[in-house]
């Protein structure tokens, strides 16, 4: 191949226009604010992780948490780990991370997963328990559907003013991602509450994986009850991970989309730790 | 027989350390393609789902760049051929753009965008390609040629072809509305 010996100079720096070398520099500098990129990688790690799920084998390849990934390729501890054990397994461990990524694939294991899931959030005092002003009407339909095994995998109850979406990036599945979606979520996929109680669970441990599940849920549930809880979590997240110019645009936007939340005081209250 | 060698592991991991670098980039490339934000987005990471599915094949014939920025280029170029968008011609004069340094800067620097956005739209896509990938991503030619898979010569022409072409557009827009 010929050599790049004489290359000409850019327009940018050379054009007699001036209008056409500051238009270049304009598009030079057009890159996603730091805000977008997150999000953007976000929902990345989610359609890698329903991805991953997909080719190695429908959430079979997995052998718990720490190891799940192997299925999907997703075992090495990032983000996307995280969150294809988490579209698999059971967050909160009691149930057994190891049968978690098993449990996807069948009704009646997840059903049985799911239930453990709440039931050992409630013991545990999770968020919504520490918080019961903000739990959710859903939330009662799904121990009630946890008490009863039987009973069809809870569905996410409709609002009867359904919560704006946020008017954040993306809307999502595309055409790639959407075939093992699909394959998701013909599986008895877990509910509102039990994805956001994951998601919670992993508030501590690993905030990035937090965020990853809230992107999930806003996939999964783009309508859904949960909507304003989401966002809280995932502000908490963005701050545990200090990113706080991002926690403070994403409250902003909570702002916006929501200005009589009963949540503004915890966000608030976030920001100003 | 030489066996064959192991392909790296596909990680998710991997593949958003890669986002992490190149994603501005590759979204900014897809931009200037002709994508709106919001397709952007949605494209930007289609990209790299390709990659995560297509890592363990990479070659290493061509940088991580240049297969990126092909994988870019095919996506938008699919992504426009089947939603046949259409930008409005403008209907005003191409205005000074001053150098401001107060808030009026970003504004400015949107205007200038909008304006190089309609002169790229007066290009086929095969320039266009090429003086995106020349002039804003500042790939070296050889990548250039590399990424659209032709002959270094051809890149060259159109490359020449497409600087006429976009500088003609804004000689004409300061004139006032284009035809």
């Amino acid at each position: 191949m010929n050599p790049d010996r004489d290359p000409p100079p850019r327009l940018e720096d050379c054009s007699e226009l001036d209008v056409v070398r500051r238009a270049i520099g304009a598009a030079r500098s057009d890159v996603p604010a730091q805000e977008r990129i997150g999000l953007l990688e976000a929902g990345l790690a989610a359609k890698l992780a329903a991805l991953g799920g997909a080719i190695g084998g429908g959430f079979d390849g997995g052998g718990g948490d720490g190891g799940a990934g192997a299925g999907g390729g997703l075992g090495d501890g990032g983000a996307g780990a995280g969150v294809g054990s988490g579209l698999g397994t059971a967050g909160a461990g009691a149930a057994g991370a190891g049968v978690a990524g098993k449990a996807i694939a069948t009704s009646f294991a997840a059903k049985i997963v799911g239930s453990a899931v709440l039931a050992t959030g409630v013991a545990t005092g999770g968020w919504f328990a520490t918080h019961p002003a903000d739990a959710p009407r859903s939330h009662v339909a799904v121990v009630a559907a946890s008490a009863a095994p039987a009973a069809p995998p809870p569905r996410p109850v409709p609002s009867a003013e359904p919560a704006p979406e946020m008017p954040a990036l993306p809307k999502a599945p595309d055409k790639v991602a959407s075939a093992p979606k699909s394959r998701v979520r013909e599986a008895p996929v877990e509910s509102e509450v039990e994805l956001l109680r994951r998601a919670q669970d992993q508030l501590s441990a690993d905030p990035k994986r937090t965020l990853a599940l809230c992107e999930v849920h806003r996939e999964q549930y783009p309508n859904g009850d949960l909507a304003q809880e989401r966002e809280v979590l995932a502000i908490d997240a963005l701050l545990r991970l200090h990113r706080r110019g991002d926690a403070e645009a994403r409250a902003e936007r909570f702002d916006k989309a929501y200005p009589t939340s009963a949540h503004r005081r915890r966000i608030d209250t976030l920001l100003t730790q | 027989m030489t066996p064959p060698t192991k392909p790296p592991p596909t990680a998710a991991a991997d593949v958003e350390r890669l986002f992490r670098e190149h994603g501005p980039f590759v979204w900014r490339s897809l931009r200037r393609l002709g994508l709106n934000e919001s397709d952007a987005d949605d494209l930007c990471q289609e990209v790299f789902v390709i990659v995560f599915r297509k890592l363990q094949d990479f070659e290493q014939k061509s940088s991580m760049r240049t297969w990126l920025y092909g994988i870019a280029v095919r996506v938008a170029l699919a992504h426009r051929r089947r939603a046949r968008t259409q930008r409005e011609l403008p209907t005003a004069t191409l205005p000074e753009m001053v150098a401001t340094d107060g808030p009026d800067d970003r504004l400015a620097e949107r205007e200038a965008r909008k304006w190089l956005d309609l002169a790229l739209d007066t290009l086929d896509e095969k320039k266009r390609a090429v003086f995106v990938l020349y002039e804003i991503e500042q790939l070296s030619m050889n990548e250039v040629a590399q990424v659209l898979e032709c002959p270094l010569q051809t890149a060259y022409s159109r490359l020449h072809a497409a600087r006429e072409q976009v500088e003609s557009f804004f000689r004409q827009a300061r004139k006032g509305p284009v035809a």
